[in-house]
């Protein structure tokens, strides 16, 4: 019963909800498209990198850092080229920036000269620019997705086992559906990936999880407490208000966290903390939106399917009760008669077989 | 629980808590000395093993070169080789944060995280800084070489004790190609009652009067006092059995490879500052949200990060790097997400007609089966990834795992004592609680 009243909020839900429905679609139909056209935008980790040192030597002032890294961003820039990182080494006479950049320049002289004048070094202060390998293969891919099958497994079995299969199957949907829009809008934003995002994969893969046991832990106790059908559906909807309050307080926290790390760190965190607020946005949405509406959903197509069987039982077990009914009477008919001809007689009339039961 | 006892146990936990902090947070030296030596305490904080990319490393640049008699056509099949032992070597040291990539067509950098001080510094750099070649020669010299490094296949640090005393070695294996050419030429060089030497370049690290019989040949010394003295001797050997030679043309300190921002050269005071302001404002949440009972859950939240940042920096292996950072957040929000299900079920209940202290306990108790779920998911999901031989991976699984055992205890054994310490004080009052009544009493 419990289900069917709460079918008017996944109903509900539908019906509110057909805007961000389609919303989700087109995202992650722009996803493809941008799969297919571009690809992932790979940081310095995924494709390897272009570095050259320059040795600023003892004229080194650790205040004017900034200046130089604004310096090099400007020129690297003017050549096409994105600017990954600008490390510091050595001491003294030896101190030297690292910069590693991405993109093909092809007037190194002229990109070495121009950096060296506005760093008013001299040109032979920069060194010959290598290209560096990228530290990621596929096997940590490789590695990275079976990290996160194995875990939304092992939670799906738990969750058979301790709940029912509605909330397996929101689990299991709410996972993937998480994982498919945080890689839908890293291709759609362009986001850089570097090593970190494959552990913020496995980041949002696992608050979908706690969310999702949480979630079905106090909405299976609350079914089983309220006997009052309408009660039931209200509290539940109440019960997911209050839970929603504590979700985005909490994300709102990671949000802050990302966005106080995007406006304060060097270029590389920054491109992993925004693929973070992406991914706090997709979490909030999967654990607060789609998981309640996922639950309602299938619950209400297992209970219906359930319904569905059982009816058809009720009916079937008509139709043998109504056929046996039949056959008896004939098997009864027939004994009489059978008595009958044994006994030598015509057959009975009907009034004589109620007589003789 | 008197009111008397909760009042001393608090005052006793706060005392705790302090220390915890100061334990946690702060640096210092000791005012006493001993031996005329003036110790130093250093913070969980400073212990805290960090990955190159969020903190300061060493940093190596090598030219390499193939070894003689090597085919200039099998250039790239060394390097990648090379460059893969470089990493196992690191790895086996302990220095897990380490980033190794060709530089250019014939250059390796290698950038090594999660250095303490400027000891750990000087062993990596006395570790892999000049790599030499493994040599086996009936001379002193290498010139006299019949053998390399190539033909062999393990060297391992061992142990061994007679119940008096441990005798430390290293455990040389070598191939079936290699075992034929030193078992060969050492019954030679024996015959001939001579000498055959092992050489790390020029330097002589052992030698042999009796042939080789074995694939294994162990070697002892003086030096071998502990077994960390004989593992450094191990990986020295080890740096000299790489496929290519290794000319180290630049070493020295580097800042984090995620690179300056502004004047600053280090990301872990903004990774602090951003991580502070995320606590304070979940502290301040509970404290508004649930008043006096909030003020108990912030108390075991600071609890938390005390015991975690205790055992991020004691448990073996753990190492931080910006997916650790993640991690730390993630851990962080499991926990928050344990308090406030504690809390909003204790309102719920009170809201629905039950009393104050009854309401608190039913609240945590039926918080019990969902706090236990979830951090049994976060430390399954734990040993999951730090199985993973991807660093990023590994290191959020290992934060990660330590953090799920943190929390299961803050978040159930400790905010129990805590609210038994909070209801002597206050067992009827919802006002000071922020609890209100709404429906009526289904009990």
């Amino acid at each position: 019963m419990i289900n069917r009243d709460f079918t008017r909020s996944g109903k509900e839900y539908i019906k509110k909800n057909k805007i961000v429905i389609i919303a989700l679609a087109l995202i992650v139909a722009m996803g493809i498209v941008m799969l297919c056209v571009f690809g992932f935008k790979g940081g310095s980790d995924v494709k390897g990198y272009n570095t050259f040192s320059i040795n600023v030597g003892a004229q080194y002032e650790s205040d004017k850092l900034s200046d130089y890294h604004e310096h090099i961003n400007t020129n690297l820039a003017s050549y096409d080229a994105n600017l990954h990182s600008v490390q510091l080494t050595g001491e003294g006479d030896a101190t030297t920036l690292i910069v590693k950049y991405s993109g093909k320049v092809k007037d190194i002289a002229t990109l070495n000269a121009e950096i060296a004048k506005d760093l008013k070094l001299n040109s032979s202060a920069i060194s010959s620019h290598t290209k560096v390998s990228a530290n990621l293969t596929s096997k940590d891919y490789v590695y990275a997705v079976a990290c996160g099958l194995i875990i939304i497994t092992l939670a799906a079995i738990y969750s058979a086992c301790r709940y029912n299969l509605a909330c397996t199957m929101t689990l299991l949907g709410g996972s993937v559906l998480g994982t498919i829009l945080l890689l839908a809008t890293t291709l759609i934003f362009r986001l850089t990936i570097n090593s970190s995002f494959l552990a913020i994969n496995i980041l949002i893969i696992l608050l979908i999880l706690g969310e999702s046991f949480i979630m079905f832990d106090t909405l299976e106790k609350e079914r089983q407490k309220l006997n009052d059908k309408n009660d039931r559906s209200t509290q539940l909807t109440n019960t997911l208000k209050a839970n929603a309050f504590r979700q985005k307080l909490m994300y709102g926290a990671i949000f802050a966290m990302s966005l106080i790390f995007i406006v304060l760190m060097p270029s590389t965190i920054k491109q992993a903390s925004l693929i973070v607020l992406f991914a706090t946005v997709v979490a909030m949405f999967i654990t607060i939106y789609a998981l309640p509406f996922l639950w309602s959903l299938t619950i209400t197509q297992i209970s219906d399917k359930i319904r569905v069987k059982k009816d058809k039982k009720v009916k079937a077990v008509q139709v043998t009760e109504e056929v046996e009914g039949e056959l008896e009477q004939n098997y009864t008919e027939n004994q009489v008669i059978e008595v009958k001809e044994d006994s030598g007689e015509d057959a009975p009339s009907t009034d004589d077989n109620i007589t003789i039961e | 629980m008197t009111k008397n006892r909760s009042k001393m146990l608090i005052i006793f936990l706060t005392l705790i808590l302090i220390i915890g902090l100061v334990a946690s947070f702060v640096s210092f030296t000791y005012p006493l000395s001993i031996g005329g030596v003036k110790y130093k305490y250093s913070s969980f904080v400073n212990e805290l093993v960090l990955g190159s990319d969020i903190s300061e490393g060493v940093m190596f640049e090598y030219q390499a070169n193939l070894r003689e008699g090597a085919d200039e056509s099998d250039y790239d099949t060394l390097m990648t080789s090379t460059l893969t032992d470089l990493r196992d070597i690191l790895e086996s040291s302990g220095f897990k944060n380490s980033t190794i990539s060709r530089n250019g067509d014939t250059g390796i950098r290698v950038e090594v995280g999660g250095i303490i001080d400027k000891d750990d510094s000087s062993e990596v750099i006395s570790l892999i800084g000049s790599p030499k070649q493994l040599t086996f020669s009936s001379s002193a010299s290498a010139d006299d070489a019949f053998m390399t490094g190539e033909h062999v296949s393990k060297v391992e640090a061992k142990q061994m004790s007679n119940g008096v005393e441990t005798v430390f070695y290293v455990e040389i294996t070598f191939t079936d190609a290699g075992y034929d050419i030193i078992s060969t030429k050492s019954a030679e060089i024996v015959a001939d009652s001579g000498t055959f030497y092992m050489l790390l370049g020029d330097t002589q690290i052992g030698s042999s009067t009796e042939a080789v019989t074995t694939k294994s040949l162990s070697m002892s010394s003086e030096s071998f006092v502990d077994m960390q003295t004989t593992e450094d001797y191990a990986i020295q050997i080890r740096t000299g059995m790489l496929p290519l030679e290794l000319i180290c043309t630049y070493n020295g300190e580097i800042s984090a490879t995620s690179g300056v921002r502004g004047n600053v050269t280090n990301p872990m005071l903004y990774i602090w500052i951003a991580l502070g302001i995320m606590v304070v404002a979940s502290l301040v949440f509970f404290v508004l949200r649930y008043k006096q009972i909030g003020a108990m859950a912030m108390f075991n939240m600071l609890f938390y990060i005390v015991f975690g940042l205790f055992f991020l920096q004691s448990v073996p292996l753990v190492h931080i790097n910006l997916s650790g950072i993640f991690a730390i957040v993630l851990g962080y929000i499991m926990a928050i997400i344990a308090l406030t299900t504690t809390l909003e079920n204790a309102k719920r209940e009170y809201a629905r007609g039950k009393k104050l202290h009854t309401s608190l306990h039913q609240g945590i108790n039926s918080s019990l089966a969902s706090t236990i779920t979830i951090n049994i998911m976060l430390i399954l999901a734990g040993i999951v990834c730090a199985l993973m031989p991807t660093m990023a991976i590994q290191s959020f699984g290992l934060v990660t795992l330590v953090l799920g055992f943190v929390n299961i205890f803050c978040s159930q054994a400790l905010m129990r004592l805590m609210i038994n310490l909070y209801l002597p004080f206050n067992a009827e009052d919802d006002t000071k609680c922020n609890f209100t009544k709404e429906g009526v009493n289904n009990d």
